[in-house]
Order: C-alpha cells, then structure tokens, then sequence
C-alpha cells in the first residue's frame, strides 16, 4: 500500500481542533520562554544614554596661505580618531577610573570588558550640509555612552569628548609632522638622483668633447677650412714638382751642353732663343727628327736667328737660362725641402678632415645619448624642485599644527544628563519574548500534530479510509474517570505553573548575567 | 407553477421503540450501555451517545430495507478502539425497535469481553459450540426478550481453525434465519486473521474508528480489507462534544424528558 500524506488542515474547525489538542504543547513553552525572558527582561540593569554633540571647526589660517597635511575628511577622521580612543588601553582606564562594569569585573578578560565597553560608545557623524554653523566648518559628530547612571554616563561621555578633542590635535600634530619626514626622506633621494644624473652628464659631455651637437657648426667649418688648405697644399706641392723637374732638365741641359752654360743672353730674344736649342736639344734626344715638336721648335729657332740678326742689340739682363748649375741645385735642394716640408702638412690637415669627419659622423648618436640624459637630469630637477616646495609648506603647515591653529574639535552640546533609562526597551524585548515563546510553542504543537497519524474526524476518515461515517459517539466517561481526569489535569496545570515560576526564577536570578555574556 | 399536492390521510405519530430493557448491573457497567436511556442529569456527551446509537441504528435499518443484511460484522483495525461496547450498545439499540429479534455474538476467540459487559459468567461459548459442543440455542443467554446473547469462552491457539470450520458459516445462516440481526463481535484486523475469517460469513461490516487512537495507515488497511461489504465507519471516542457539534441544544429538552423516563 502506498504511503499516504498526513492531511493538511483544511479549514478553520482543522485549526481550531489541532488548538484545542495541543494547546499545553503552544502555552506552556510559550509561558515559559515569555514569563522567564520577562523576568529577565525587567531584571536587566537599565542603562542612560549621554550624548554630546561636537563640531569640527576649520583651521584658522586661511587655506590660500597654508595648506592643512592632515585628513580633512570628517568620516575618515572619525574612524582613524575613535580606533585610538576605543583602544583597550584608553577604556581600560575609563573603565577603573568610574569602576564601570562591577558584576563582569571578574568574569570577562579586559579585552572582552573593553568590548563590552565598545558597545556602549556610540560616535556618530552628524554632519548636516544645510546648518549653517557647519556649513563653514568639517561637519559635526556626537559621542554617547550608555551607562548605569545617568550621572556615570554624563561623566564618561564627557571624558570622552575631551579625549576626541585631545587627541584630534595629536594626531594632526603627529600627521603633519609625519608628513614633513616623509618629504625630507623623498627630498634626500630627489637629491642623491639630482646629482647621479648631473655626473653622468658630465661624464658624457667629457667623453664626447668635440663632437658635441652645439660643436658640429664649427666643426663642418674647420672641416672646410681643413679642405680648402690640403688642396692649397696639394697645388703647391705641384708647382714645386713642376719648377723641380724645370730645373733638373735645365740641370740637365747644362751638363750635356756646357757652352750653353757659357754664353750669356743678351736679350730676351735671345734668351728664347737658347731656351728653345736647350729644349731641342733635349726633345732630340728623346725625339726623332720629324716630331712635330722638333720641327716646331726649329721653325722656332729659324725665326728667332733672323730676328735677332736684324736686331743684334741691345743687351739686356740674363733668364733662368742664365743660371749656374750652382744656382740651380741650390734651387733644388730647396725645393726638396719645401716638398718634405709639404708631405707633412698634408698629412696633418688629412688627419684633422678624418678626425671632423668622424665628429660629424657621430654627432647624432652623441646627441641622442645626450637628450636622455639632460632629460632624465631635468626630471630630477623638476622633482627636486617640487619637493622642496612641498617641504616648506608641509613646515608651515605642521608649524600650524603645532599652534593649534589647524581644523580642531569644539563641544557644541556639553554631555546631556539623561532623565529616563534609554535600556532596556521592556515594552519592546517583552513583545518579543512572547512572540518567540508562542512561535517555539506554535512548532513544537504542529510538530507534535504531525508527529501522531491517527484518525481524528469525520474529515480524516474520508480523506484517509475513502468512506462515509455512520455515527460519531463521543467519549463518554463515567464519574470516577472524570473526577480521575480532572484531577491529572490539576496536577499537570499546577507542575506546568511551578515549571514557569522555576524559570521565571532562573531567569530573575541569573538572566542579566547570561544576557550580558551573549552580549545584550 | 407550484405542483399540487395531495394530502392522502394522516399518519399518528408513533414511537416503535420498546420499553428499554432492564439490567441488573453495577452502576460502572450500566454506565457504559450507552443506548440505554441516559439517567436524569447526563452529560452532553452520554446524551450525544445515545443519540449517535439511534442514528446508527436508523442508517443500519434503512440499509437493511436495500438489501439482505441480517449479519453485521463490528470490528477494529487494533485493540482498544471501543468495538465492543459498540457491538454491545448497537445490538441492545437495535432490540429496543419492536420488530426486530437481534442476536449478539462475541467472536473474539483471543480476548472475549461481551460478557463482562452484561455482568454474565460464560458456561458454554462459541468455541465450544465449533468444536463440536451441543446446538447453538443451548449456548445463548436471553439478555431481553428481543436480545439473545451468545457469549464466548478464549480459545485464541485455535481461534482462525474454529472460525474456518463448516460450523461456523452454518451458525450464522442458522442465526440469520433465526433472528432478525446478528451483530457479530470480533477480534481487531491487525494484526491477526480471524476477523478475516468472519468477513467472508457476514453481510456488512461496521469499521470502529476511535478518535486520537487509530493509526491512519492500519484503519485504511482495515477499510481495504474490509471492501466490499464496508458498510461504514462508526467515528468512536470522540473527545470534543458540545451541544453545537450535534445540534443538541435544538434537542435538549426532548433529551432531558427522554433521559428522565
């Protein structure tokens, strides 16, 4: 046979039959979880709540002149302010100083007092952009405690306040000097790389001397000039070849004819006309006599004859025809030294072009090299320099820390002193005690409910058995059942009451301690 | 158009109900034959019983008038559904109509009880009867003169073997005929046969549900085996009974002058 679902209830007699069966599994869970967390509820100590109201006030010099190093953000000053006030060590002195916390002296360690401390302290940003008394300042914040006393709570509260406002200045104090280490370190390491890439620089500009870029004007123009004297040196050198080789024929001529040598010119005409006979003499003793040049210089030597026939004076000075052998190796010889003398400074004026050559050459590279270093080098600067602004004015602004001069806290609403217990909210925890109770009593009936499949009604026979009832009799117990019957139920009402009046005991006795440990 | 009715004469009014009989018991036992009229100031729920009994009754009769059903079956799906009181109050209801002759028969071989209901010492039961013992009619005791009761000794090793017997299907055609109902009480279907036995010989069967008590799955099981000759289900030990639930507070004074008779 298949299994069967137990029948949900379907309608309001369902409800009202499964009540009236389970009502003590629903009320007495219910009565105990309300009755005994309602004792315990009223037997929590009650707790004042202080608050004070403070407005974070902007720094008195202008911020066009000095500008403030420390965290204006009032949510971030908050936080990083109330993690240094709530810490074990301040509350702990909080704590001894009221004796705050007598009962949980003994039970809980510092750390968990403080936390428990922690619970209490309430900082909140109250900053309203539309008040005009904050609109020209940071905002506003309040503090409140929660304390067993409202005198207690006043006094912590206002402890409070001037440990915020205290320690507000420190840590701008604390900030703004950090902030000036901070920059001396960074101003340091801007320096010591200033002057790495200053070396550097100057290591390069020396390694590249000469053939720097603002050198290479000047350098194409000595190569010019360099240019320009090799060939003047070079047309010299020819020149003296030619007058050399001139005089070696003339040396030449006088050795193979030596009463040339002898008879002195006396005119141009004739000193032509002896240059001409050396020259053929020469050219015949190399040439043949039908060379055009031999004929030539014949023709030559023909005409200047009859022109000097005609005209056989006057006498005037001697050529170079004239000249002694004597004369002419001394020419010689002086012009071998010129020509040594000539070698040499070729070879230096071509040194000079192949070394501007090379200068040239390399002048890009050498500038490029060049660029990454001044630029790097200007980087660094530029650092240096922004550095040592910032160092000023993170001294000024730390100096203004130091006055007391920069954002600092005001209390605007001196610590409240409160007239009524702001917890426990009794009204409230109770509601919830009994709401809880009767939800813990409503599961346990309906598990309870669903936990029995036996027939109950005229609903469950059709819906498990598929039939029709025929007569429904009722339980009908005689006298002594019912005197029997009422009887249990006397008993069980009267150990349920002492059940709930045990608990409600319990709960009296040691509920705010246990509360307290889960952390209410 | 409203129909014409005809009026064919008047019937007078009349209680075919017997005077209720009388037992010699002891107030616990008298206070649990439900169908006898309830004692000035009953409670609801004694009063609601006797009324349920009556009902009972009348759906039995008016089945009957359908069918042959001369032999009832009253059984359980476990022990302690309150069967046997049913079986007892139904059969004295049903000897309180003029022309009925009812016979009771305990058939509970494993636990027979009927007897100490009606404050009787068996001498000679069923099971000496389906062992071969003499004529059923020397075994039955005369509760009322229209109540005959035959009780039953424990015969529970050979209980579903005696049931099976020849015997026992000519006893009760012998009682069908003799009377003119038989309610037969038995053993619970669960967890034993006997009760399975006794369907095949019957003409209906009543299925006694107690409320709070009986497991759903076991009672539709017992349904199941009980089909077809299923008449129904008598709800039994119902806990909440006000005058509401029954209408009785329409009836109340008939009650109290009925109860007071």
């Amino acid at each position: 046979m298949n299994a069967i679902r137990h029948r949900p209830p379907s309608g309001l007699a369902d409800y009202r039959d499964i009540v009236r069966r389970r009502w003590p599994w629903v009320v007495l869970p219910a009565l105990l979880i309300a009755g005994g967390g309602i004792m315990a509820i009223r037997h929590l100590p009650k707790l004042y709540q202080s608050e004070t109201m403070i407005l974070v006030e902007a720094q008195k010099v202008p911020t066009s002149f000095v500008q403030s190093t420390v965290n204006e953000n009032t949510d971030e000053l908050l936080q990083e302010i109330s993690e240094e006030i709530l810490s074990r060590t301040h509350l702990l002195a909080i704590i001894h100083k009221y004796g705050l916390y007598p009962k949980l002296n003994g039970v809980l360690t510092e750390r968990q007092l403080a936390a428990r401390m922690r619970q209490d302290i309430t900082v909140k940003n109250i900053t309203d952009p539309t008040d005009p008394s904050q609109a020209h300042n940071g905002g506003a914040f309040q503090i409140a405690y929660q304390g067993t006393t409202p005198r207690q709570a006043q006094e912590v509260t206002q402890d409070l306040a001037g440990l915020f406002i205290t320690e507000n200045l420190a840590v701008r104090q604390q900030q703004a000097q950090g902030t000036v280490q901070f920059i001396n370190s960074e101003l340091q390491r801007a320096k010591r790389r200033l002057q790495r890439e200053s070396a550097q620089q100057e290591a390069l500009e020396k390694q590249y001397m000469g053939a720097l870029p603002e050198q290479e004007a000047s350098n194409l123009q000595q190569l010019g000039s360099e240019q320009t004297a090799l060939e003047a040196a070079e047309q010299q050198a020819a020149r003296d070849q030619q007058q050399k080789t001139y005089l070696q024929s003339l040396l030449a001529a006088l050795q193979n004819a030596p009463a040339l040598a002898t008879a002195a010119p006396t005119s141009p005409l004739d000193a032509q006309l002896q240059a001409d006979k050396v020259k053929l003499a020469m050219d015949e003793q190399v040439d043949t006599p039908a060379n055009p040049d031999v004929q030539r210089l014949k023709r030559e030597i023909g005409a200047l004859s009859k022109a000097l026939a005609a005209d056989p004076a006057p006498k005037t000075a001697p050529g170079p025809a004239g000249m002694s052998e004597q004369q002419i190796r001394g020419e010689l010889a002086t012009l071998d030294q010129d020509a040594r003398w000539q070698q040499r400074q070729q070879r230096r004026i071509s040194a000079n072009i192949a070394q501007l050559r090379a200068r040239v050459a390399m002048a890009p590279a050498v500038q490029e090299r060049l660029a990454a270093v001044q630029r790097n080098y200007k980087i660094a600067t530029d650092n240096y320099e922004s550095l040592l602004k910032k160092r000023d004015a993170a001294q000024m602004a730390a100096a203004m820390e130091a006055q007391a001069d920069g954002e600092e806290f005001r209390v605007v609403d001196p610590p409240s002193l409160p007239q009524r217990p702001d917890k426990p909210a009794v009204a409230k925890l109770s509601l919830l005690a009994v709401v809880f109770g009767l939800l813990v009593g409503v599961g346990l009936g309906l598990a309870r409910e669903y936990a029995d499949p036996v027939v109950r009604n005229e609903r469950d026979v059709e819906y498990y058995l598929g039939t029709t009832v025929l007569a429904q009799v009722p339980l009908v117990l005689a006298a002594p059942e019912r005197r029997r019957q009422l009887h249990r139920q006397m008993l069980v009402g009267a150990l349920a009451l002492a059940l709930v009046a045990g608990a409600a005991m319990v709960a009296y006795l040691h509920g705010a301690t246990w509360l307290a440990r889960m952390g209410w | 158009m409203k129909p014409e009715i005809n009026s064919l004469g008047l019937i007078p009014a009349k209680d075919d109900e017997a005077p209720a009989p009388e037992f010699h018991l002891a107030p616990r036992q008298q206070d649990k034959l439900l169908a006898l009229p309830a004692a000035p100031g009953a409670t609801v729920p004694r009063l609601t019983a006797w009324e349920q009994l009556r009902v009972l009754r009348t759906r039995i009769v008016e089945a009957a008038r359908d069918r042959d059903l001369r032999r009832i079956l009253v059984t359980s799906s476990v022990v302690g559904e309150g069967k046997t009181l049913l079986a007892a109050n139904l059969a004295l209801s049903l000897s309180q109509l003029e022309d009925k002759r009812v016979l009771l028969v305990d058939a509970d071989l494993r636990r027979p009880s009927l007897h100490h209901v009606f404050g009787r010492t068996v001498e000679l039961g069923l099971g000496d009867l389906l062992a071969g013992g003499p004529r059923w009619s020397q075994a039955v005791i005369p509760l009322h003169p229209r109540l005959d009761f035959l009780p039953c000794r424990p015969a529970a090793e050979q209980s579903v073997e005696l049931l099976n017997r020849r015997r026992m299907k000519d006893l009760m055609e012998e009682a069908a005929a003799a009377y003119d109902l038989v309610v037969v009480d038995s053993a619970p279907l669960s967890p034993i046969a006997d009760t399975q036995v006794l369907v095949r010989l019957v003409d209906a069967a009543l299925l006694v549900v107690r409320s709070g008590v009986a497991p759903y799955p076991l009672a539709r099981q017992s349904a199941a085996l009980l089909e077809p000759k299923l008449l129904g289900v008598v709800l039994n030990g119902v806990e909440r009974v006000t005058r509401r639930d029954y209408a009785y507070g329409y009836y109340a004074p008939h009650f109290q002058e009925e109860a007071g008779r």
